[in-house]
C-alpha cells in the first residue's frame, strides 16, 4: 500500500445498495448540510468530527463534548467486523495479512468518503470495537488500530455478532472479514445485521492452502484454534473428498448471502491486493 | 501340507515385530492447520465407508504381516510329500568300469551321483539312508543315517573303479542292511538293469548303449627267441578307423592303423620288440565312450634262478625230482658244510644238522639225530597203517594232482606236532609229512626214509616235490604277472628279501587292497642291499565291463529309468512368489496410496 494506491482509492465509494434494490447510485447523504434542523440525536465528540455541532451548552453541563445529530444529516456508520481468531493466521500467503490489508482498505474508503467508522474485532464469542473515527486524518488512528490486531482463539462468529449493540440501529454498513469457520452458525449473525437495519458485505478469506491441501499419507491434523485433532488418511479419494467440501462451503456461503441480497465475496489469500480492490470488488460492485 | 524345518515358526515372532513398530510408530505426521472445520465435514461425509476405511489406513500393516507369513512358512520349507521312495533307502551306486563311459553326460557315474543327490536332497527329517557301492567287490559307503550333510559327502567322496562283479556281494550287502530297517527301499542305479522279484527294489538304469573300442588280451609267447607280442581289439558299437601303439619299457616300438567294424574282434601282432624288454603297453587312439580299456599292460618274465644246495649221501629219486625244476640251481654236498649259507633252499636228506643255516627255505628228509632246532621232540619210530592227508590250504598247495593214499610207508619217526607246522601227511593222527613257516622260512620235513616206501617209485612224487618248490620259490616277485582291476593282490616275496617296494604305474608306491590303475607295476625285492626287480600289469576287465550296451540281470520288475523320483516335493518356491507378489502390492500401495 503506498500513495498512488490510497490516491486511487479517494475515489471510490462503498456502495450501500442491496443487490435486491439494484444498482442506483447516487451519494448516500443529502448534499446539504444544515439546513434541515429536526434534531435527532446526540453522540459523544470524536476526533475528526465536524467541531462546529459541538454543543456547546452540553459540554458546559457535563464538562464532556457532544455532537448534535439531526436526522437530516445522520452520516453512514462503517462497521468492519474482522475475524481475529486463531485460523484466520494461516496460509501464505497469511489470510490475517490480507484481512488486516483490507480492513484498512474498506477503512480508508469509509473515512475519505467521509462516512464514520468502527473497526470490531470478533474473538471467541465477544465483540471489541475500535473508537469511531471519522474524518480522512483518522486514517491512520484507525491504521495504527488495524495493524496492532493480533490473531488469537476461537471464533463464534454469530454469539459476537450479537453483541454488537454499538450499531446504529437504522442504517449501516457491516463488512465481515473472516474464513468463515466458526464453531457457530455465521448466518445467524449475519441475518441480527440485516435485522439492524445493516447493508452487509462478506468478504471471505480463504488459503490456497485450505482450498487444495497438499497432504500425503498418515496425517494428524491439529485444529490451529482449539487444538482439537484429526487423524486421516490423505488418499486421492479422500482429497477428492475434501475439495467437494471446499466448493460445496464456498457455494454455500455464496447462495445463502444472495438469498438475503447481500454481497459476498470469495477471496484468496494470494491474490494480489490491487487484484482484490480493483477487480473483485468492484466487479462485485461493493465499492464503484 | 508338512513341514522339513518346523523351527522356522520362530520367524512368526516378525510378525509380532511389525505389529510393534506399527504400535511404536508415530501414527501421523502432525500437521497445524487453520481449522478442522472443514475436514470434519469431510470425514463425516466419508463415515459410510468407514470400517472398510479403517481397514484400508492399516492396508499397509496387513499386507507386511501376510508376507511375513509367507516368508515363515518358506522358512519352514514346506512339502508336499510324494510316495515313491517314502520310507528308508539303500542306494547301490555301480561303480564298476563301465561306469565311466560318457555315453551319459558327464558320466554314467556322475550322472548317478547327480540323480542321488537330489534323492537326499529330498529326503524327509525321519528318513535314513544307506549307500552301498558295487565295483569289483560290494562295500558299504554309510550306514543309514539320516544326515544329510554327510550322505552328500560320503557320496560326492565316491569314484568309480576299473574292475567289476562285486554285484551279487553289492546286492546281498544291501538286502542285509534293508532288512534291518524298516520297510526300506532298494534302489540300484547301474548301467545294467537289475531285474529283481521284489516290490521293494528299483533299478535305475543310467546308459544310452555308448560306443565302445576294447583293447584286451594281451600276451607274448618266444618265436625262435624272439618276443612276439599278440594284442586283441574288440569293437562294440564303433565303426571306423583306430590307431594303435606299441610301447616297450615306455619306448615307441610301432604304430598301426585299421578299420574296425561293430561287433568285430581283431589280431594284432607286434613283432619288433627288443630282447630286453621287460614291459609292454598297447595304446589305443580312437574317440570312443570308454577310455579306460584304451590301454593294455603286460609284464615279460624274466628267468630268474632260485639257488638251492641239497645234502645228501645220495639219493637218485629226489635228485631227480629236483632237476625237474626249471628255475632251480642245485649244488650238491654229502655233508653238512659250516657255515652254510647264500642258498634260496636247502634240502637236507637223511643228514644229522645241529643248527638250521642263517637264511633260506628247508626241505628235510628222514631227520638223524636231536631236532630241538625246530622245536621237535623226536620220539620212537613207528609203523605206519593206513595213509590219510589232511585237508587245508597248505596241504591242497602241497598235494595238488596227487594222491598219496594208496602208497607204502615203512616207518615214520614218531614226533610231537611243533606250533608253527602242520600234519600234511599222517597216520593215525602220527604225522609223516609236516609243513609249516618258521621265522618267515618255509619249511618241510619228510619224516620217513623214502627209500623204504614206494612214494618215489609213483608220479606223484615229483609232482610233490615240484609242489614244494613252487611253494618255496614261486615264480616271480608277485607270483603271476597280469591281474585285472579289482583283483586281490598277493606278494610272494623271496624268502631272503629285507624289504619289498611295490610302485604303481604313476610311481607312488602301492601298499594293500584290491589293483584299481591299470597300468604296469614294478616289485622291487631289497636282498642284501642288491635290487631285485620284477614287473606285472593290471589291467581293465574287458570282457566283463567294456560291453557299454543294455544288460539285464535279473527278472522283470518295477523300473524307473529316470530319477525324479525325489521323496518330497518342497514348495517354499511358489510361497515365496506369492510373497513377491504382494510385497510388489506393497510397494504400489505404498507408492501410490489406494
Amino acid at each position: 500500500m503506498d500513495k498512488n494506491f490510497f490516491k486511487k482509492l479517494d475515489r471510490l465509494l462503498l456502495s450501500t445498495d442491496r443487490l435486491v434494490k439494484g444498482g442506483s447510485g447516487g451519494m448516500r447523504r443529502s448534499s446539504g448540510k444544515g439546513s434541515s434542523i429536526e434534531f435527532s440525536d446526540y453522540r459523544e465528540y470524536t476526533s475528526g468530527d465536524d467541531f462546529r455541532h459541538i454543543d456547546w451548552n452540553a459540554y458546559a453541563r457535563f464538562d464532556r463534548l457532544f455532537i448534535k445529530l439531526f436526522m437530516e444529516e445522520q452520516e453512514t456508520m462503517v462497521t468492519v467486523f474482522l475475524d481475529t481468531s486463531k485460523s484466520m493466521d494461516f496460509g501464505e500467503p497469511n489470510k490475517g495479512d490480507i484481512a488486516k490489508d483490507l480492513t484498512a482498505v474498506f477503512s480508508y474508503i469509509a473515512l475519505s468518503g467521509l462516512d464514520r467508522l468502527t473497526v470490531a474485532t470478533l474473538k471467541e464469542q465477544d465483540v471489541e470495537r475500535s473508537s469511531i473515527y471519522a474524518g480522512k486524518q483518522s486514517f491512520f488512528r484507525a491504521y495504527d488500530y488495524i495493524y496492532d490486531i493480533d490473531f488469537e482463539g476461537e471464533t463464534y462468529i454469530s454469539r459476537a455478532i450479537k453483541k454488537a449493540h454499538f450499531l446504529n440501529p437504522k442504517a449501516g454498513i457491516s463488512i465481515i472479514i473472516s474464513d468463515l469457520f466458526s464453531k457457530d452458525d455465521y448466518r445467524e449473525g449475519i441475518d441480527y445485521l440485516l435485522y439492524r437495519g445493516q447493508d452487509v458485505v462478506v468478504i471471505h478469506i480463504l488459503s490456497p492452502q485450505e482450498r487444495e491441501p497438499n497432504l500425503d499419507g498418515s496425517v494428524q491434523l491439529i485444529d490451529s484454534e482449539d487444538g482439537s485433532k484429526l487423524s486421516i488418511m490423505a488418499n486421492n479419494s479422500l482429497l477428492r473428498s475434501y475439495s467437494e467440501n471446499v466448493d460445496k462451503f464456498l457455494n454455500g456461503n455464496r447462495e445463502f448471502c444472495h438469498s438475503r441480497g447481500i454481497h459476498y465475496v470469495d477471496v484468496n489469500s494470494n491474490m494480489d491486493l490491487e487484484e482484490i480492490v480493483f477487480g473483485l470488488l468492484m466487479r462485485q460492485k461493493v465499492i464503484r | 501340507m508338512n513341514f522339513l524345518n518346523p523351527w522356522g515358526l520362530l520367524y512368526g515372532g516378525l510378525i509380532g515385530i511389525i505389529i510393534l513398530l506399527y504400535m511404536l510408530k508415530p501414527r501421523h505426521t502432525e500437521l497445524v492447520i487453520s481449522s478442522t472445520y472443514l475436514w470434519d465435514k469431510t470425514i463425516k461425509d466419508m463415515g459410510a465407508s468407514r470400517p472398510w476405511q479403517k481397514l484400508k489406513n492399516n492396508l499397509l500393516m496387513i499386507l507386511q504381516i501376510v508376507i511375513a507369513i509367507l516368508l515363515m512358512i518358506s522358512v519352514m520349507r514346506p512339502y508336499v510329500a510324494k510316495s515313491s521312495f517314502s520310507g528308508d533307502m539303500v542306494v547301490i551306486l555301480d561303480s564298476s568300469g563301465s561306469m565311466q563311459s560318457k555315453d551319459v553326460s558327464p558320466t554314467r557315474f556322475e550322472r548317478a551321483q547327480e540323480d542321488i543327490l537330489k534323492i537326499i536332497d529330498g529326503m524327509l527329517p525321519n528318513q535314513k539312508m544307506a549307500i552301498v557301492s558295487m565295483g569289483s567287490s560290494g562295500q558299504i559307503i554309510t550306514e543309514p543315517i539320516g544326515d544329510k550333510g554327510e550322505l552328500r559327502r560320503q557320496l560326492k567322496d565316491m569314484e568309480p573303479e576299473n574292475g567289476g562283479g562285486g554285484q551279487e556281494e553289492a546286492l546281498s550287502i544291501a538286502g542285509a542292511i534293508a532288512s534291518n530297517l524298516e520297510d526300506a527301499q532298494v534302489i540300484i542305479y547301474s548301467d545294467t538293469q537289475f531285474e529283481i522279484d521284489r516290490s521293494n527294489y528299483h533299478s535305475i538304469v543310467i546308459n544310452e548303449n555308448g560306443k565302445n573300442v576294447a583293447l584286451g588280451g594281451l600276451s607274448y609267447s618266444m618265436q625262435d627267441g624272439d618276443i612276439v607280442v599278440l594284442s586283441k581289439i574288440k569293437s562294440y558299437g564303433y565303426d571306423g578307423n583306430v590307431k594303435l601303439e606299441c610301447l616297450s619299457d615306455g619306448k615307441l616300438i610301432d604304430v598301426k592303423e585299421l578299420d574296425i567294424e561293430d561287433g568285430e574282434s581283431l589280431d594284432i601282432y607286434w613283432r619288433d620288440v627288443p630282447d630286453t624288454a621287460r614291459t609292454i603297453q598297447v595304446n589305443l587312439d580312437v574317440d570312443d565312450d570308454l577310455t579306460a580299456d584304451n590301454s593294455a599292460y603286460i609284464a615279460i618274465e624274466a628267468g630268474r634262478e632260485y639257488r638251492a644246495v641239497l645234502v645228501s649221501e645220495g639219493n637218485i629219486f629226489l635228485e631227480k625230482a629236483l632237476g625237474q625244476h626249471p628255475k632251480l640251481d642245485i649244488a650238491k654236498m654229502s655233508e653238512v658244510a659250516d657255515n652254510l649259507e647264500g642258498y634260496d633252499i636247502y634240502i637236507f636228506d637223511g643228514v644229522e644238522i645241529e643248527e638250521l643255516p642263517k637264511d633260506g627255505h628247508i626241505i628235510t628228509l628222514n631227520p638223524k639225530g636231536d631236532m630241538a632246532y625246530l622245536d621237535i621232540d623226536k620220539k620212537e619210530r613207528f609203523v605206519p597203517t593206513e595213509l590219510t592227508t589232511t585237508r587245508s590250504i597248505l596241504s591242497d598247495e602241497l598235494l595238488a594232482f596227487t594222491d598219496l593214499d594208496n602208497i607204502y610207508i615203512g616207518s615214520g619217526i614218531a614226533v610231537s606236532l611243533p606250533n608253527w607246522a602242520e600234519s600234511v601227511i599222517e597216520s593215525d593222527g602220527k604225522p609223516l609229512l609236516l609243513a609249516g613257516e618258521r621265522d618267515n622260512r618255509k619249511i618241510a620235513l619228510f619224516l620217513f626214509d623214502i627209500h623204504r616206501s614206494d612214494l618215489p617209485l609213483k608220479a606223484d612224487f615229483p609232482i610233490l616235490i615240484q609242489n614244494i618248490l613252487d611253494w618255496m620259490a614261486p615264480d616271480a616277485g608277485a607270483g603271476q604277472e597280469s591281474f585285472y582291476s579289482g583283483e586281490e593282490f598277493l606278494l610272494n616275496s623271496m624268502p631272503t628279501a629285507d624289504r619289498v617296494d611295490i610302485l604303481g604305474p604313476d610311481g607312488e608306491t602301492y601298499t594293500e587292497g584290491t589293483l584299481q590303475d591299470t597300468g604296469i607295476y614294478k616289485v622291487i625285492q631289497y636282498i642284501d642291499e642288491e635290487e631285485h626287480i620284477d614287473y606285472f600289469a593290471v589291467n581293465f576287465p574287458v570282457d566283463t565291463e567294456s560291453d557299454l550296451s543294455s544288460k539285464l540281470i535279473g527278472h522283470e520288475v518295477d523300473i524307473k529309468t529316470s530319477a525324479d523320483s525325489v521323496a518330497a516335493r518342497e514348495v517354499w518356491k511358489y510361497v515365496l512368489w506369492v510373497a513377491l507378489v504382494l510385497l510388489a502390492i506393497e510397494w504400489w500401495v505404498y507408492t501410490y496410496g489406494y
